[in-house]
């Protein structure tokens, strides 16, 4: 009987520890969600405000038969994964390098994060000039020193397009892993790297038996997270191609937001952001599992 | 002996200098908006290397005008009350839920985790019109208010799955010892618990802190008196329709990152001092 | 004796009646007089006889001269008005728009405040739309061309024809300052929402030096001279880009390419029946031109990732001989003003005038105002005063009125006179062919849709396919719009 008592007792302060932050999500998030699904079932135009009406399931029936969705679901699918894989890899990297004993180690973390420390509209100006083909920097060295012979057109040709916005969205994340995952690693304490050592473990192994283990939950949280926000992400393209050349990057946070804005369709945006909600749930859960049964091996 | 050492060294070498490369690489707009902005206007509008070409070109009137002529500073510091505002609440916030999420069983817990993440993925552009609504309602908008409980709230999710997972490494025997020692569980928390998950708290409010002091969408919809304007407002005060005042735009970007980088700095030293080796006993 | 005496004293009361402003007030000592005055038509009837005498008695000024039975009858008063401004030049921009506000302030005879708030364009339509839906909108604003129209369709934009009417009632100049065409405008079912103000001139202006060096000495008048002398350009400066454009980025400006093709052609891209018509032979030249022009190298290869920054920098470092489809403000007061000139518009094979485009913008406010006639009479003011907000500032915007000219800030640059004659006198209208701009515009401009034919052809896609695209991009546009209205 005490025992149960203790039980709820606890729960009780977790409960409580909880309160702040649901109430800000109660009064500012929640009736946007609601809102949004049920905008989702209704014919609404902001043109025509007097149209609006219950539709039920047709805005997503309406979805599924475009073509255009479809690829662009996809698109955005692949873009996210690379954004999210290459950060994560050379974050880790990263992190590895500097959680060595390194002189200047503060110099180069603070480095690290400088492009998260510049406001998007203008880094994506700066970009825009970096790749220009006829003053950006980077064509102009790379035709410097004969590593091609006529300028890369980053962002005028619709395959190279794809991957410079994968590399800009990039350089904005893998600051966000190398972080998370160094901080995660400074908490490893150092004397089972070093009783590892006198057994004559390598570097491959240590890391494979010490680090990743001890990282894996933080892993898993940063590239789900991570996945979230390059999914949803709407700044970054928009403003280096604006979903260009000819719809190349046109991904799905751009195309509900001219949905929303341009077309006023607000009853088919709403419709693409539980799509868009639904998808990231079921990768979430099936990720999620799969983290949990590797762990229980 | 000798040679393993040499090896080591020269590893060391070749991963610095690999490193600077890339972060030179990975430096390149900073480092052209700085070019640009340190050019005299006119060459920055005419000339293309990244730096100035002739000495001549060498100048800080970009500076000068964005500060003292169009009042940026005014920006930069509502943009500072509002990080700072934002990223103690979030701590204030997610630190207790956070532990609430890794500690507690039950069905509310997990739950809640899941509808954190749910909240994370519905698109920011969707939920600027009913937000906007609500703060409308409550009378708030067009104040800095407005935007910290936004940016709070934004910022929220992430921060508790992040928290979660440094307090799911700390292993629950410290909380326990404590508790034996005659500490109640909030306590225990707030003594032994919070303190050893500063690397992750000065994670989150890195984070936090950039993310409130980068942000646009939300607030050139709720914020439009020029009193209240935030950096990101300011620096669109140098754009017009179908161009913009490039050199000082740049001289604002670039000074707009240094308190970001000043704070990224300070934070530094929290973010790696993890806990005390001796602290995990079996 | 005592007859007249009671009428003069009568038509008094009724003066004094027609200045209580609104009539909610009924305790005036002429009820009658002052419920004739509520409603604007019956101002006929009322004894002409005093009218004139009204106007001179109280009008200080010419422009405050109370006409009878207009608007001007029932300012609310001691209103408070919410102004925006957009961003319509960098940096000081908003102290000239202060500065106006403040005195018109300190001017009015109603009590109305005016307050001011300055738009920035990243974002103006999520910020626009926004406040419009939820009951927040500002009073009076001016903003995107297509945005009048827009709102008058969603039914949240104010009426504007008492201004109008006001001015006819009082002779204003105003209504032949502007010429006609541009009245109609924004004219949405029949009623004005929107009054023209200014103009962002959509043209092509050329280096003249390079051309003297290249050995042009007599400009383009068609589309085969034009060619010819981007051939001669690229063959005298094998380093520079002949034909500078934008059609990349996420700014509107790759639309504005399209819209200058359209005038140089006399070629719509739609037609009053609101259906695509980019499959005409007057659009198959003009992509052909464009066609041409990317394979010859007379445009740069990357202009279909060229974005506002790119052109501008490209274009004052002296990498390029011709700026194609964008207005040429931005090489005032830099080092090569003195060698640009805009080229007058040559004509396209399918017509015998080229035109330019000559984007009209206006200045507009909302019915959800608390203050529609406070916001009526601010509106006329801005239209007769703006002359401050326009000339020296650095703003975007030509006025429409052909007197502001005269004033020195538009003497000073050669490129005020030049683009005035080569393409306000005589340009199109963004919504060519249509009179007035349409509610569908505005998704059309903001996702480019205009400018669909154009980046495929300069991504090298054939120039059929790239109409079609185009033609299919129109109409989808204008079906989403017919089923929304369903």
């Amino acid at each position: 009987m005490k025992k149960k008592k203790n039980k709820i007792e606890n729960n009780r302060l977790g409960y409580l520890m909880t309160i702040p932050a649901t109430l800000l999500i109660l009064l500012v998030d929640i009736y946007p969600l609601f809102n949004g699904i049920s905008l989702s079932l209704q014919k609404y135009n902001l043109q025509h405000p007097d149209k609006r009406r219950f539709i039920g399931l047709d805005n997503y029936v309406d979805l599924f038969q475009d073509v255009e969705f479809l690829g662009v679901l996809g698109y955005t699918f692949f873009y996210t994964i690379v954004t999210v894989v290459t950060s994560y890899l050379f974050g880790l990297i990263l992190a590895l390098i500097m959680n060595r004993k390194m002189p200047g180690k503060g110099i180069y973390r603070t480095l690290a994060l400088l492009p998260w420390a510049v406001a998007p509209s203008v880094a994506n100006v700066c970009w825009r000039l970096l790749f220009n083909d006829r003053v950006g920097i980077i064509n102009i060295f790379l035709m410097k020193i004969g590593a091609i012979d006529s300028p890369i057109l980053f962002l005028a040709k619709g395959d190279i397009a794809r991957y410079t916005v994968i590399f800009t969205d990039f350089w904005r994340d893998f600051p966000f892993m190398m972080i998370v995952l160094l901080a995660s690693m400074s908490s490893i304490p150092r004397d089972l790297y070093e009783s590892a050592y006198m057994d004559g473990a390598g570097f491959w192994s240590s890391f494979r038996y010490i680090t990743m283990p001890m990282i894996k939950g933080v892993s898993a949280i940063s590239t789900i997270l991570m996945f979230i926000w390059v999914f949803n992400r709407f700044d970054n393209i928009y403003l280096l191609t604006g979903g260009g050349p000819n719809k190349a990057t046109y991904t799905l946070p751009i195309m509900s937001y001219f949905t929303s804005f341009m077309r006023g369709n607000m009853g088919k945006a709403t419709a693409m952001a539980v799509v868009m909600l639904m998808v990231m749930t079921v990768v979430a859960i099936i990720y999620l599992r799969v983290m949990k049964s590797e762990e229980n091996e | 002996m000798k040679s393993k050492n040499t090896q080591k060294n020269i590893i060391n070498i070749v991963i610095y200098v690999i490193f600077a490369i890339l972060l030179f690489l990975l430096l390149l707009p900073l480092i052209s908006m700085f070019g640009t902005a340190i050019k005299t206007h006119d060459a920055a509008l005419m000339t293309t290397s990244l730096f100035p070409e002739k000495w001549a070109d060498l100048s800080l009137e970009n500076f000068g005008y964005v500060m003292i002529k169009m009042k940026f500073g005014k920006n930069l510091l509502n943009s500072a009350i509002v990080s700072i505002v934002v990223t103690l609440a979030c701590i204030f916030c997610a630190a207790p839920a956070g532990y609430a999420i890794s500690r507690f069983k039950g069905p509310y817990f997990k739950f809640y985790s899941v509808l954190l993440l749910l909240l994370q993925m519905f698109p920011i552009m969707l939920m600027l019109m009913p937000q906007y609504l609500i703060f409308t309602k409550l009378h708030i908008t067009n104040s800095l208010l407005s935007i910290i409980i936004s940016y709070t709230t934004g910022n929220l999710a992430f921060s508790i799955w992040l928290l979660k997972g440094f307090y799911d490494s700390i292993p629950m025997e410290l909380e326990q010892a404590a508790m034996v020692d005659g500490c109640t569980k909030f306590r225990a928390f707030l003594t032994v618990v919070f303190p050893l998950t500063l690397p992750g708290i000065a994670t989150v409010s890195v984070f936090t802190m950039l993310n409130a002091w980068n942000e646009y969408t939300v607030a050139s919809v709720f914020l439009k008196k020029d009193a209240i304007m935030t950096m990101t407002l300011g620096l669109q005060k140098f754009v017009q329709q179908n161009g913009a005042d490039w050199p000082s735009l740049m001289a604002a970007a670039c000074i707009a990152t240094v308190p970001a980088i000043v704070f990224v700095i300070f934070s530094q030293k929290y973010l790696i001092e993890g806990m005390t080796a001796g602290a995990v006993k079996g | 004796m005592k007859k007249r005496t009671l009428s003069i004293i009568l038509s008094l009361g009724m003066v004094m009646g027609m200045l209580q402003g609104c009539g909610n007030d009924a305790a005036t000592e002429n009820a009658p007089a002052a419920e004739q005055t509520q409603e604007t038509e019956p101002a006929e009837e009322t004894d002409t006889a005093t009218e004139p005498e009204a106007g001179q008695e109280d009008a200080g000024q010419g422009e405050e001269a109370v006409a009878g039975g207009t608007f001007l009858d029932e300012i609310e008063p001691d209103a408070t008005l919410t102004y925006w401004e957009m961003q319509w030049a960098s940096g000081e921009y908003q102290n000239h728009v202060q500065a106006m506000v403040d005195q018109f302030n300190e001017e009015n005879e109603y009590g109305i405040t005016v307050n001011l708030e300055m738009i920035p364009w990243d974002g103006y339509y999520e910020t626009f739309l926004t406040a419009v839906t939820s009951g927040t909108a500002p009073d009076v604003y001016t903003g995107a061309s297509t945005a009048p129209t827009q709102y008058a369709q969603m039914g949240e934009s104010l009426d504007l024809d008492p201004i109008i009417d006001a001015w006819k009632a009082e002779n204003n100049p105003i209504l032949d300052d502007i010429a006609e065409q541009y009245w109609g405008f924004f004219k949405y079912e029949g009623v004005t929402y929107g009054l023209p103000y200014g103009v962002d001139p959509k043209q092509i202006t050329y280096r003249k030096d390079f051309f003297e060096e290249a050995g042009i000495d007599k400009l383009p008048t068609n589309y085969d001279e034009f060619l010819e002398a981007c051939a001669k350009l690229k063959e005298k400066f094998p380093d520079k880009i002949p034909c500078l454009l934008t059609a990349g980025g996420n700014e509107p400006s790759s639309n504005h390419m399209a819209e200058v093709l359209n005038g140089l052609n006399a070629a719509g891209m739609f037609d009053a029946n609101k259906n695509a018509t980019m499959l005409t032979d007057a659009q198959r030249e003009n992509y052909e031109f464009v066609k041409t022009m990317m394979d010859e190298g007379y445009m740069s290869e990357g202009s279909g990732g060229y974005g506002d920054a790119d052109v501008e920098k490209i274009w004052l470092s002296g990498g390029a001989c011709i700026l194609f489809g964008r207005s040429g403000n931005i090489m005032i007061n830099t080092d090569i003003e003195e060698n640009v000139a805009v080229l007058p518009p040559f004509t396209g094979p399918s017509t015998s005038e080229g035109k330019y485009c000559a984007n009209v913008n206006g200045v507009a406010g909302f019915s959800q105002t608390e203050y529609p006639n406070a916001s009526r009479y601010f509106l006329k003011w801005w239209m007769e005063n703006n002359i401050q907000i326009l000339a020296g500032t650095g703003n975007g915007n030509l006025p429409l009125r052909e007197s502001y000219y005269t004033h020195e800030a538009y003497k000073e640059h050669a490129w005020y006179q030049e683009t005035l004659d080569n393409c306000i006198k005589t340009g199109i209208t963004q919504a060519y062919p249509m009179d007035s701009m349409f509610p569908e515009f505005a998704t059309m401009e903001g996702e480019k849709v205009l400018a669909v034919a154009l980046a495929e052809v300069i991504e090298g896609t054939d120039v059929e396919t790239a109409l079609q695209d185009c033609n299919d991009a129109i109409q989808t546009v204008f079906d989403d719009a017919r089923e929304a209205a369903e």
